[in-house]
């Protein structure tokens, strides 16, 4: 597979993302993941401007993603004590490369998501704080805190299940 | 910048296993968000595949560039200096029209008139108007760039002054209110014309100049009269076409009139000329 820099530039931009949801899921760590992907992107596209043929850039981009990411937990694992590897719940390949690419999806969802509603969400389900801890944190109702949770989970529900077509900003 | 992407994605009938599992997600992709984090964009400019492959992109594009701005710059050039745009002022009968053009000179178009002019050439090129009927001119002085009259039969050059020219199909008239004017044609027939003076030429191309212009000349513009033993009959023609009214009952022996009017209404003119002659003259409009 021959690919010019435009064309590459496309796979880039579908696969980013979801490549980077990939890694999260063994690696736990945003910064790790990125490096991981990035570095994945560059050697390919060494590969790719040697000559040497890669048959199907999706396939291969998810193996070495994969590979990376174990190798740096059992990197991590000889160095501090020894956690259990993450439990990714026994999926066929198939099936973790479309969670991840649904997981994209939803890290462009809360992207999108309105200033405020998004400030709520984060500190609900990322920052773990109650709702009654959000209220008072920010001068607001419960009332408001549930709305816009509820609102939020709406939105993201909505562009998880969405068919076929997405947009990755 | 967003990139559109096919994926086929299993529909799945949402039950309470699934809505615990996407519960789930929805933790984990929220426990890791960071905002501004995962740019594509910037990830891919980081990449920094586009620059060291499009050198000889860059100079293409660079060329075309060069190429659209070159042409561009041709076309407006072709636009502002090789295209006229005329404008054209006419004006219907028994209406005069006041005009400004853009150096501020004003002209006074009498009924039945046409002017033309370039506003691309105007006041950059030239001063140059065209003139077909009866106008006034009230030039505004320009030492480097003249202005002309142009009419069919002779054209009128000047830098700055008051003047006033006529164009008929079959003569050409220019009377001077103050400051000095060339009256020429196209054979290189011409003339110096200063304060009062009054020349025209006709389709022969003879120029008859007189160093005394008719004294109401301009009245047609600023409706003042000065009759100094003239015909009544020639005082009635002349008021009936500046004020566009038709004057009765003139009498039949000849009458002479010594009198001037400055600008006031042609009822009052006829009071005061009944009352010197004792005529019975009256309007109608």
């Amino acid at each position: 597979m021959k690919l010019s820099a435009k064309e590459f530039e496309y796979h880039f931009r579908c696969l980013y993302r979801p490549l980077n949801m990939y890694a999260l899921r063994y690696t736990e760590n945003l910064d790790d993941a990125e490096d991981i992907v990035q570095q994945a992107f560059s050697d390919v596209w060494e590969k790719l401007a040697e000559g040497t043929p890669v048959q199907n850039l999706k396939a291969y981009m998810y193996q070495a993603v994969r590979n990376r990411s174990l190798s740096l937990i059992a990197n991590r694992q000889a160095h501090c004590d020894a956690t259990e590897l993450t439990d990714l719940e026994d999926l066929t390949e198939e099936e973790r490369i479309i969670r991840s690419e649904r997981d994209a999806r939803l890290w462009t969802a809360i992207d999108h998501l309105p200033a405020e509603r998004k400030r709520i969400f984060l500190l609900s389900k990322r920052d773990g704080l109650t709702y009654q801890e959000i209220a008072s944190e920010l001068g607001i109702s419960i009332k408001t805190v549930e709305h816009q949770i509820s609102k939020a989970l709406k939105a993201l529900r909505e562009t998880a299940i969405k068919v076929y077509t997405f947009f990755f900003g | 910048m967003g990139e559109f992407c096919l994926f086929p994605v299993l529909v799945v009938k949402m039950n309470r296993n699934n809505m615990e599992k996407e519960e789930k997600d929805i933790r984990f992709v929220a426990r890791f968000y960071r905002e501004n984090r995962l740019n594509t964009t910037k990830a891919w400019q980081k990449l920094g595949i586009r620059k060291e492959r499009n050198h000889a992109t860059l100079l293409y594009r660079l060329t075309a560039i060069a190429a659209v701005v070159g042409l561009i710059a041709g076309f407006s050039w072709w636009w502002m200096y090789d295209r006229q745009d005329w404008i054209v002022i006419a004006s219907p009968t028994r209406t005069v029209k006041e005009i400004t053009l853009p150096d501020d000179s004003r002209i006074t178009l009498a009924e039945n008139s046409t002017l033309r002019y370039d506003r691309k050439a105007y006041g950059k090129k030239n001063r140059n108007v065209a003139l077909d009927g009866k106008a006034y001119f009230s030039v505004v002085h320009q030492e480097q760039c003249s202005f002309t009259v142009q009419t069919e039969l002779a054209n009128i050059q000047v830098l700055g002054t008051r003047f006033q020219v006529t164009a008929k199909a079959d003569q050409t008239s220019a009377t001077v209110e103050s400051g000095k004017v060339l009256f020429y044609n196209k054979e290189q027939k011409e003339a110096i014309l200063t304060k009062g003076m009054h020349a025209s030429i006709n389709q022969q191309g003879q120029m008859r100049i007189d160093k005394q212009s008719d004294p109401n000349a301009f009245a047609w513009k600023t409706r003042v009269f000065v009759y100094n033993e003239t015909s009544l009959k020639k005082v009635v023609e002349e008021l009936e076409a500046v004020y566009k009214v038709h004057i009765n009952r003139v009498p039949q022996e000849t009458h002479y009139l010594t009198a001037s009017f400055d600008n006031i209404p042609v009822e009052e003119i006829i009071e005061i000329i009944n009352q010197t002659l004792d005529t019975k003259l009256d309007i109608t409009k």
